[in-house]
């Protein structure tokens, strides 16, 4: 396995994890987006 | 926007990755250029192992393998003779010693060669006195079509021949980059060869297109090692293989030192994203706080800033990596106007190469949030609603005492490792981290500006260690690349601690000078109070400030030693003798005395000494390996009046005199060169590591062993060799030549230096010889290195760009953050450009003590490179001022220029406005 497939591998779980935590804790989730278009 | 502030560094890592990118392409293109169809190239050596001829039938039966089908990956075979030639235009009397006879046969020749109209050169063009010759060549020569000139071959009597054509600048024209002169094969065996059917070389060309042909070079050169009648033996030179790997090993190189010196500016970003985030949460603290209060978990707050997080980074490292691609395009623009010609840079990258630096980005970016997120959700509930300040270092704080405890002993472990390694980096950072950790632990019982100032200075004195303490107490310790990096960081946080513990005395001092005039005075407090209050964002300011102006710092001061090294180098180099002469044929000294009389005479020279080099390989102690080296050979009278400085000598000669006297009269004795010695900072160019009294054993081209002992290191590092006596080499050498000389001009002979070498050039044609001055040389070498230097500043630059856009988001933010307190202060009479200078005053003042902190650490570490690398004995301490303060201006105004803006808009905020409790 070359490095960037490594690092794409390593990139997709965590995105995997932080994207179940995001479905799994919602009302967190909505709160977030609504910090990040209120101070873009 | 905050986005802009978290792609630092996926953007200088997709740069670093882009323009390693670049840099190969350009190589491999280069080397497709220089080779043509050519995979490898078939050349024969004798018992010496000298290149010989040998019969054109081996080439033809090659030919006839290829069509019967015996040879499964080679497609072409092409025999040729390549000679070293002198060539001298007859017309011009402009001599140019070091061309390339270049016989082959036109029905067979495997890459074109086309004349100015881009039609094929026929038999015709090349027969009998007509030649056609390179474009480089005829640059050299200064020769049009028409134009007579010599050829003169090593071996034979000049010819004169006509120029029948210049060859259009493709395929075969561009062999190896060399100056050709192209001839006809049966005319080049008749010139060169001086026999009928004899060839030099074989070129072969290996199945598959020319970029990738070289897959099966391996395969190939089995195939023709099966087929070659084994009376000879042969060289296989795999020259495109060759090419492939010299591109990639140096953009690998190129792409090591680049993202290396970017961590300074990673480090940089990465503290710019947990100012960002500190920032983000004290803004909405209150907020945080009823949440808290409400019921929300700490690790549902935590959550949230990552989830907020995650978003930034994703599109951070997009948009980082293709920032990048323009960092690229930046500084191959400023490559190219640094070094006009050659090599045209266009942008090429691998997608590959983005994706790795989104993804490097990325998880940087994420990992840096998630601690900050983690670091920020930690607030005293009742704090925060009412939104007064956590108390910093407070002293009832268990905390810090048990940080402090594991700092102190991380620090203990990684000292012990670092004695024991004898590493360096650990060796810095473990003392280091004790003192902090010390410094911890001791605010329990006192003040904590004491410890830490007093941890701060040690650092800096530890690092910097300018007693040579640390030699004395643990010997030789061994670092590369990284220590820069290591040390770097190490002083700039151990100056922004003792800064920042100390601020109140700095602002002290500060407002006794400007605080006298009575109408400056509630704009300075007001300007200085909000930084002092937030001293972990200020400090963390002031650390992205100082350490990307202190990194480059050091590479100005490093490019300046370059520079200023030019006179101590050329001396050491050239041992006094202002010009150095090279032959590619034998040119006795008898000769070269008879001929070079009239340049005495004249008085343009007044000294000149031949030597003889023969090649030879050195076994390295202790194994079998043996190292291709060179070694050279000095006359009795240059032995016994020689100015060559050396590095180290062995204590039983008084002087570097008495050393090079002791060759002459002992044999076993020699002296090498500098690059033997192991490099501190830098790329160790040395092929071999050989310590003073090392007796080392020589091995001869007739594998005859010879042991001398070596009295003497040199200082120059560039004519790599082991130096001894010209009786030496010719008692112990089968194989040498006469063919290096030392020439010392006259000063104010009426000559310049450039004149006498160009005469002698002409004067020896026939011989190849070209000679160089020395000094011309080494500045052109030093020049390009300083150039380097300030393209790796440039590098840098740009992230301080990006830390200073930084620095603008954060004051948008501050005054958002702030309105209320600008509402009060305007309804008191602060009238609106009090409020623009409040605000430009605090940023000046956080900015330029972060530059002027980077800048003096700077110089400090580039006092103790200078020292320590060697720089001291070939060049004066220079601070390049003029460089210095013009990257401290850019700086600067860049900062003015990123936070006037949002100064402006705090300012022309309304009172009544302002005092109004929404966002």
């Amino acid at each position: 396995m070359d490095t960037m497939t490594l690092a794409l591998v390593i990139v997709l779980i965590c995105l995997a994890v932080l994207g179940a935590l995001m479905v799994r804790r919602r009302t967190l989730t909505r709160m977030a987006m609504r910090n990040i278009v209120r101070k873009k | 926007m905050f986005v802009a502030g978290l792609l630092i560094a996926t953007a200088m890592i997709s740069g670093a990755l882009v323009m390693a990118d670049t840099l190969d392409y350009v190589i491999k293109q280069d080397t497709y250029r220089s080779t043509g169809a050519v995979d490898i190239v078939v050349t024969a050596k004798d018992a010496a192992g000298q290149t010989m001829f040998f019969d054109e039938s081996v080439a033809r039966n090659l030919v006839q393998d290829v069509v019967d089908g015996n040879l499964s990956n080679i497609d072409g075979v092409q025999p040729a003779i390549r000679e070293r030639i002198g060539v001298l235009n007859q017309e011009n009397g402009i001599p140019y010693p070091d061309a390339i006879l270049f016989g082959f046969d036109t029905n067979a020749s495997l890459s074109p060669l086309l004349d100015e109209n881009k039609e094929p050169i026929s038999n015709g063009d090349i027969s009998r006195d007509n030649v056609v010759i390179n474009d480089a060549l005829a640059g050299e020569l200064n020769a049009v079509v028409g134009d007579v000139i010599v050829i003169m071959p090593s071996e034979g009597l000049p010819k004169y021949v006509r120029i029948s054509h210049i060859a259009y600048d493709t395929g075969m024209a561009r062999w190896q980059n060399e100056k050709l002169v192209f001839v006809n094969l049966t005319y080049a065996q008749l010139a060169v060869a001086l026999e009928p059917h004899r060839i030099n070389a074989i070129d072969i060309s290996n199945t598959g297109s020319i970029s990738n042909g070289y897959k099966v070079t391996d395969e190939a050169v089995a195939e023709l090692q099966g087929v070659l009648p084994s009376s000879i033996t042969y060289d296989f030179w795999t020259v495109k293989a060759d090419g492939i790997e010299v591109a990639e090993v140096t953009s690998d190189q190129v792409s090591q030192i680049f993202v290396i010196m970017s961590s300074f500016t990673i480090i940089a970003g990465i503290a710019l994203i947990i100012n960002i985030f500190v920032m983000l949460a004290e803004e909405r603290k209150p907020e945080m706080g009823i949440s808290r209060a409400i019921g929300m978990q700490r690790f549902d707050l935590t959550h949230s800033f990552l989830f907020e997080g995650l978003v930034y980074a994703v599109a951070a490292a997009m948009i980082g990596a293709l920032v990048g691609l323009v960092i690229a395009l930046v500084m191959f623009a400023l490559f190219s106007t640094i070094f006009a010609g050659g090599l045209n840079f266009a942008l090429h990258f691998k997608m590959s190469s983005l994706v790795l630096a989104g993804c490097a980005g990325f998880l940087i970016t994420l990992l840096t949030v998630g601690v900050a997120s983690w670091r920020v959700s930690k607030l005293n509930i009742v704090r925060a609603i009412r939104d007064i300040p956590e108390p910093l270092l407070a002293k009832s704080g268990k905390k810090y005492f048990v940080t402090g405890i594991i700092g102190i002993v991380l620090g203990l472990l990684m000292s012990f490792s670092g004695v024991q390694s004898k590493q360096a980096a650990s060796l810095d950072a473990g003392p280091s981290l004790m003192v902090l950790g010390l410094s911890m632990v001791l605010i329990r019982y006192v003040h904590p500006r004491w410890p830490f100032t007093v941890s701060g200075l040690f650092i800096i004195w530890w690092v910097l260690d300018p007693t040579n303490f640390r030699d004395i107490l643990f010997g030789e310790t061994t670092g590369g690349l990284e220590m820069f990096i290591i040390t770097g960081t190490l002083l700039v946080i151990a100056g922004v601690v003792v800064v920042m513990f100390n601020s109140d005395m700095i602002l002290e001092g500060l407002m006794k000078i400007f605080g006298r005039k009575r109408s400056l005075l509630p704009v300075f407090r007001a300007a200085i109070s909000y930084p002092m209050n937030k001293k972990f964002r200020t400090g963390l300011t002031l650390f992205i400030f100082a350490l990307i102006m202190f990194t480059v710092t050091v590479l100005a001061m490093i490019a300046s030693f370059q520079r200023e090294s030019v006179d101590a180098t050329t001396q050491q180099f050239s041992g006094g003798f202002e010009l150095l002469g090279n032959s590619i044929k034998d040119l006795s000294s008898e000769i070269f005395s008879i001929d070079v009389q009239s340049l005495v005479d004249e008085g343009a020279i007044d000294r000149y000494e031949a030597s003889v080099t023969a090649p030879v390989s050195i076994l390295e102690q202790g194994s079998n390996e043996s190292v291709p080296y060179f070694l050279l050979g000095m006359s009795q009278s240059m032995l016994e009046d020689n100015h060559f400085s050396l590095a180290e000598r062995m204590d039983e000669y008084g002087s570097d005199e008495a050393a090079w006297n002791a060759l002459a009269e002992d044999q076993s004795l020699a002296i090498i060169d500098g690059s033997v010695r192991p490099q501190i900072y830098g790329p160790s160019f040395g092929v071999v590591e050989v310590g003073l009294g090392d007796r080392i054993d020589l091995v001869m081209a007739d594998d005859t062993h010879v042991n001398v002992t070596i009295i003497g290191i040199m200082d120059q590092s560039y004519n790599l060799a082991v130096y001894s006596s010209n009786d030496f080499i010719l008692n112990q050498s089968p194989i040498h030549s006469w063919n290096l000389f030392y020439i010392s001009t006259t000063k104010n002979s009426g000559w310049t230096d450039q004149e006498v070498a160009q005469e002698l050039e002409k004067k020896f044609v026939e011989y190849g010889f070209r000679v160089y001055v020395v000094r011309d040389t080494i500045q052109t070498l030093m020049d390009t290195i300083s150039s380097m230097m300030q393209l790796m500043e440039v590098f840098l630059g740009m992230g301080l760009i990006v830390g200073i856009s930084g620095l603008g988001i954060i004051t948008i933010r501050s005054v958002a953050e702030r309105r209320q307190e600008i509402g009060v202060m305007r309804s008191i009479g602060y009238q609106r450009d009090m409020i623009l200078k409040t605000f430009m005053l605090e940023t000046s003042f956080v900015s330029l003590l972060g530059i002027v902190l980077g800048v003096v650490l700077g110089l400090l570490l580039s006092y103790r490179l200078w020292e320590w690398g060697g720089f001291s004995k070939t060049a004066p301490f220079v601070i390049p001022w003029v460089e210095i303060l013009v990257l401290i201006a850019i700086a600067f105004l860049i900062t003015l220029a990123a936070t006037l803006p949002p100064s402006r808009s705090a300012s022309r905020l309304a009172p009544a406005e302002a005092l109004r409790r929404v966002d």
